[in-house]
């Protein structure tokens, strides 16, 4: 994993402390290499900063921002972070941050873009109660939303299979950690949705 | 009684009706053009003139339908934000039936306003065929759990009616906060010229 560091000394040190322990196959390199499938750690301090990710949002990295406070928050969305880490919880954010490089390192996207219509969604799959196929389209459902995807819920089933999602119906694809009970043909979310088990996909939840 | 504020028109079973009557007028246009083609160079029979500019007809009335079904509305309530969209030739002449069969609207996106943590109003830049700058409003919807929806409600003449005020003014009463670092909102309740024309000053602004 390639990684660059764009911040103060006392976060640099913090990070690599982390990284170090964390992580075996991990190589520093420099602002002026090569910028390819690195993951850019970089901190923002002012407007000036957001200015210079025009520049490297050409390229194409995985940004990751050391933020004081909310303030540009919304701009920086605009890159598709894979996270935020805030200055005064940095400790706990960098938690947080390693639980995602650690996916990323395994070649799982927890991150994950839709396109609907005239709107782009962004979402983490762990917020993902379940999909559910309508005709040509998914419903994502997620503890706060709930959005239409023209997508195949085959596609989304790779996509979510190694993140810890089944099928359990030809309809319907579920996230394990949100079951609250199962009966032998209905599954029961914690959000108290009904979902039925499909003959052939009850070995799946054994 | 629940509030609900809604940007953009609904078509409905009327509307449709009216729309369909109008459009009549070019598919019986393009089937009598059609029919006189055939009849000048073809040696066919009158019958199947007939059939055939009636089928032409029908053709062309299925191209025309989708226009009918393109709508695009962002709906507020006390419990959720809807947005409703259909895009594209097949979805929407799908929804000109759906409308028609009186079946319930399902929305593209339905947030919880309890889960909504910061709305962010900016815009950006569109370009017409004819290289005319445009701008577009863009509504950034941030929820507790770090998901981010955002939504381009191209709906801007109901600016003129006040809409995006009220519906902002909804999601304060739930507690919900309002990003405006361009301070847009202050145009929003004016018109779309001036909505058009605040942003080009901002631009301005900009390179200076």
């Amino acid at each position: 994993m390639n990684i660059i560091l764009q911040c103060e000394v006392q976060y640099t040190q913090i990070l690599k402390r982390y990284f170090n322990t964390y992580f075996q196959n991990i190589t520093y390199i420099q602002y002026n290499n090569h910028l390819v499938n690195a993951i850019f750690i970089k901190q923002i301090r002012s407007i000036q900063d957001i200015k210079e990710m025009e520049t490297l949002s050409f390229y194409h990295l995985d940004f990751i921002f050391l933020i004081e406070n909310g303030e540009y928050m919304f701009e920086l969305l605009e890159y598709n972070p894979l996270t935020f880490v805030r200055l005064s919880h940095i400790e706990k954010d960098i938690i947080h941050l390693i639980e995602i490089l650690q996916y990323k390192e395994r070649g799982l996207g927890t991150i994950l873009n839709f396109k609907s219509g005239y709107q782009t969604i962004r979402i983490n799959s762990q917020r993902i109660e379940y999909i559910e196929s309508y005709g040509h389209y998914v419903f994502i459902h997620t503890e706060s939303a709930t959005f239409k995807v023209r997508e195949k819920l085959s596609q989304i089933l790779r996509k979510l299979k190694p993140l810890g999602f089944i099928q359990i119906h030809k309809s319907y694809i579920i996230n394990k950690a949100y079951i609250q009970k199962k009966t032998s043909t209905y599954v029961y979310m914690n959000s108290h949705t009904c979902l039925p088990i499909g003959q052939k996909y009850k070995s799946q939840l054994k | 009684m629940d509030k609900k504020v809604t940007i953009g028109e609904r078509m409905s079973r009327k509307g449709i009706v009216f729309s369909w009557i109008y459009l009549s007028v070019f598919g019986l246009l393009t089937a009598v053009g059609f029919f006189n083609i055939f009849h000048l160079y073809t040696n066919l029979p009158l019958i199947n003139n007939y059939i055939f500019s009636f089928f032409i007809y029908i053709l062309t009335m299925l191209f025309l339908t989708p226009i009918i079904g393109s709508y695009e509305t962002l709906e507020f309530t006390m419990q959720s934000v809807n947005y409703y969209h259909a895009k594209g030739f097949l979805n929407q002449l799908v929804e000109v039936f759906r409308i028609l069969k009186n079946k319930k609207a399902i929305p593209n996106t339905s947030m919880k306003a309890n889960q909504i943590l910061k709305v962010n109003l900016s815009y950006i830049t569109q370009f017409a065929g004819w290289a005319q700058k445009g701008y577009r409003l863009k509504m950034t919807f941030l929820m507790h759990d770090g998901s981010v929806f955002t939504i381009f409600p191209t709906s801007i003449n109901q600016i003129e009616k006040g809409d995006y005020e009220q519906a902002l003014q909804l999601l304060e009463q739930q507690h919900i906060e309002i990003v405006d670092k361009y301070n847009l909102r202050s145009v929003l309740s004016t018109n779309s010229y001036q909505f058009q024309e605040y942003i080009e000053s901002l631009e301005k602004e900009k390179i200076k």
